[in-house]
């Protein structure tokens, strides 16, 4: 948690610095910019979130970490790969077998291949 | 046969690049014929085309993770203190 207020920093979509942390007070961490929600994402949203807490509490740390920083935190591969002192090739495939682990939970019912 | 194990080297070929695809990140870029051939074969293929809409589905189910994940105010409130306090320490 620390570590994630401390990336509010450095995240890519957010182009001002908190100059005094006074200023944080009352006010939610704003992870990603919410843009439009169209109902119809906000209904998956919904039916999945159950799962898919489930399905990212299931993973290993260092995949866990990953799809955190990069698909909630909206980190970039490089920016990710400065935090957790990794090569960008580590964050990539970390990332693509955290999704993909997570995607099969969510669809277990998808063909025999990866 | 052949047009069988083409079509599965062909599903093998975009499925390592739909996720960079996707996420467009510059660590991982993929060029315009790349990206033509992905989005050919991903509007051709029903099980590629499947799958990249699982991702984004699961994408954008992430982006709004933290708002269903929120820490507890409490430990924020504290954790705001000790920043205070060690950036007090570190001007002093």
């Amino acid at each position: 948690i620390l570590r994630r207020a401390q990336l509010n920093a450095v995240r890519r979509t957010r182009p001002e610095l908190v100059g005094d942390h006074a200023d944080l007070d009352g006010r939610r961490p704003a992870f990603g910019s919410p843009g439009v929600v169209g109902p119809e994402q906000r209904h998956t949203d919904r039916e999945l979130s159950a799962p898919l807490d489930r399905a990212v509490a299931s993973l290993g740390a260092h995949y866990r970490t990953v799809l955190l920083l990069v698909d909630v935190d909206q980190l970039s591969y490089a920016e990710a790969a400065e935090v957790l002192g990794v090569p960008v090739g580590t964050v990539m495939s970390r990332l693509s077998r955290a999704r993909d682990k997570v995607r099969r939970q969510l669809r277990p019912t998808e063909g025999s291949t990866r | 046969m052949i047009t069988m194990v083409r079509g599965m080297l062909t599903c093998r070929w975009a499925a390592r690049r739909i996720q960079h695809y996707l996420d467009a990140d510059p660590a991982a870029h993929l060029d315009a014929v790349e990206v033509a051939r992905l989005e050919a074969h991903l509007a051709a293929c029903a099980r590629c085309g499947g799958r990249a809409d699982q991702y984004r589905a699961l994408a954008a189910a992430l982006r709004s993770w933290s708002d269903r994940n929120t820490p507890d105010p409490r430990l924020v409130a504290r954790m705001h203190d000790a920043a205070e306090r060690i950036v007090a320490q570190g001007s002093a």
